[in-house]
């Protein structure tokens, strides 16, 4: 429910409650009663008179997901108790509904189906089915759109999805989209005019053709590790950040050591199906925030590099050492060129985070400023657990753009970059001339 | 004068006034937002600051609230939009989800007032936060418990009580 709507305004309650939970109405009841696990909502039943038929006005229903160390039960033990729940609440209207399932087997599949679609014309407003399946495993959800004039956001995992589905043109209210280890392979589209905000996590993908994702109104994207072939994405004019991580599940790859040269459809841009060579970046071009994160051997980034379009409002960029392959900086030179409003970049090399061992903070030198990059980029960051030869070079070829490092207090010492193992003489140098110990 | 921050006072159920930004409280609450667009005729070419009655929450209450809705809804004290689903940042905590923590850690009375008020003066946010909080002391407890501790008298017959029972044994 929404507040305000039982109250009675021309009639001021007494002052206080006296802590009393019975002196709340009957829909504050039902909307706290939709915070508790079902099981217990509906135990309330026996508190008093009053409380027998509340539960059924709970506005949300979680259903075997709500204890930690319980990530949901499964659909058989399930089975009885979902039934009578939806069928005895009838059709009074839901705002959040989570379901959450251990172990699925055949039989259980329409009746998961089945809950699915009820609680959506329940006019739920927020949706979440989460399975914790084997690997490989997943429930298929009907091939049939999705009709809600209600629904705002959808949250599933371990689930196929078909076509009908991932087209959202019936559900207009839609804004938030994430999905968790989801089996997309039978899907060549995901569309919606309304939605915000995207989340792809270790999802699989359509082989052939590409996924295409048609997302116009997205804000974010967060797109962490894929099994399959790089989706094409259309053009997001109103996204401001966006998180891409491309694994070694990715499929495009090239397996020729000297890529560059290769004639793959890849490596020559020839792939051009949906109309377009750029995958990634140019759906990308407009954010204000990015991050970019990759495994060596998959070649998106640089592939898509060739047509690299301007990030005319990106701020802050995130990348990992993937732009930074030791003697080649040519991918971190070009997206460096190519986004002229920069104004903090941070690079987290040859080691995962979040926690970072040493941390180095630097500016461009204003009065030697290089022409090639952003005028704004005033914070450069960068992370790594040992200052070695490899970073030693990172930051040498920062220096050409008259980027210089400096110590972040408390961080990090100078003491504690000498006892990192490889310090080649001019990089002692180097650092000895650029790095100032900030006194803040 | 039209730089000047608009206020207006909030007037307790107990008599006391509170001051609080109208942009902020007018972003808060359907209700009081309700009750400045009906005054803002009268009061357009006057100086004088207007003065709500808030005649179903009481001066201890009202604070409390007012604090909660100058953390959240003043857009210059909020770093970033903390509504936004920022999905760059899986692992970072909601910035006020500190504050949320301790904002609804009181005492029963207090909760359900604070309940009562949200709901009153229609504040979203504040009332699916101490809704929740009322669950959350209500989650994992016996029915004794429940009723010890929200002061709930058991009126069932004890004939009532077993036919209560027996309608939702699927639940037990």
């Amino acid at each position: 429910m929404h507040p305000g709507e039982s109250s009675k305004r021309s009639v001021p309650s007494a002052l206080g409650s006296g802590g009393c939970i019975d002196a709340l109405p009957d829909g504050v009841l039902g909307h706290i009663l939709g915070f508790l696990p079902a099981p217990e909502a509906v135990q309330t039943c026996v508190l008093a008179r009053r409380w027998r038929h509340l539960w059924r006005t709970a506005t949300g229903l979680r259903i075997g997901c709500c204890s930690s160390e319980d990530e949901g039960r499964r659909v058989k033990e399930q089975r009885e108790f979902v039934d009578h729940l939806l069928l005895l609440r009838g059709s009074l209207p839901l705002d959040i509904c989570e379901f959450g399932f251990s172990e699925l087997e055949d039989d259980d599949v329409p009746r998961v189906n089945l809950w699915f679609r009820h609680v959506v014309m329940s006019r739920a407003r927020v949706l979440s089915l989460r399975l914790h399946l084997f690997f490989n495993k997943f429930l298929k959800l009907d091939d049939l759109p999705l009709v809600s004039q209600h629904l705002t956001k959808l949250d599933l995992s371990s689930v196929k999805l078909q076509n009908s589905f991932l087209s959202f043109a019936s559900c207009p209210a839609l804004e938030h989209l994430e999905l968790v280890y989801c089996n997309l392979a039978s899907a060549d589209k995901i569309a919606s005019k309304s939605l915000k905000h995207l989340s792809l996590t270790d999802c699989v993908l359509l082989d052939e053709p590409r996924i295409y994702i048609s997302t116009p109104s997205l804000v974010s994207l967060h797109l962490d590790s894929f099994f399959g072939r790089t989706p094409i994405f259309d053009s997001m004019p109103s996204l401001v950040k966006a998180f891409v991580r491309i694994t070694t599940h990715c499929w495009d790859g090239c397996s020729r050591p000297d890529y560059l040269d290769c004639a793959c459809l890849l490596c020559d841009g020839s792939d051009s199906s949906q109309g377009s060579s750029i995958m990634l970046l140019k759906g990308l071009s407009k954010a204000q925030s990015l991050v970019l994160i990759s495994v060596p051997e998959k070649i998106i980034f640089e592939s898509d590099l060739r047509w690299c379009p301007m990030f005319s409002n990106l701020k802050t960029l995130l990348l990992d050492d993937y732009w930074c392959t030791p003697d080649d900086f040519s991918a971190l030179a070009c997206i460096l060129e190519h986004s002229p409003f920069l104004a903090k970049l941070t690079l987290e090399l040859f080691s995962e985070g979040p926690k970072y061992e040493v941390e180095m903070k630097g500016r461009c030198n204003l009065m030697e400023r290089s022409a090639k990059i952003s005028e704004n980029l005033n914070i450069v960051e960068v992370k790594c657990q040992v200052v070695d030869q490899r970073v030693l070079k990172v930051l040498k070829f920062l220096c050409t753009f008259n980027i210089r490092i400096l110590l972040r207090p408390g961080q990090s010492t100078l003491s504690s970059l000498n006892a990192s193992q490889v310090l080649y003489p001019w990089a002692i140098l180097w650092l000895i001339r650029n790095l100032t110990i900030s006194q803040a | 004068m039209a730089s000047e921050k608009k206020v207006v006072f909030l007037r307790s159920s107990d008599g006391e006034a509170f001051e609080v930004s109208e942009e902020v409280i007018s972003a808060a609450s359907v209700t009081i937002k309700g009750m400045i667009d009906e005054e803002s005729p009268s009061r357009a070419d006057t100086a004088a600051t207007t003065t709500l009655a808030i005649p179903n929450v009481t001066a201890a209450t009202l604070s409390r609230v007012l604090h909660y809705v100058n953390k959240h809804f003043d857009a210059a004290a909020v770093v970033g939009r903390p509504d936004d689903y920022i999905f760059c940042a899986p692992g970072d905590e909601h910035p006020l989800a500190r504050f949320d923590d301790d904002f609804v850690d009181v005492d029963n009375d207090t909760l359900i007032d604070l309940v009562h008020a949200a709901e009153y003066l229609h504040i979203k946010k504040l009332f699916d936060l101490t809704c929740k909080a009322v669950a959350d002391k209500l989650k994992g407890r016996t029915i004794d418990q429940i009723r010890e501790t929200f002061g709930i008298v058991n009126d069932y017959t004890v004939e009532e009580e077993v036919e209560v029972y027996r309608e939702n044994s699927w639940a037990f």
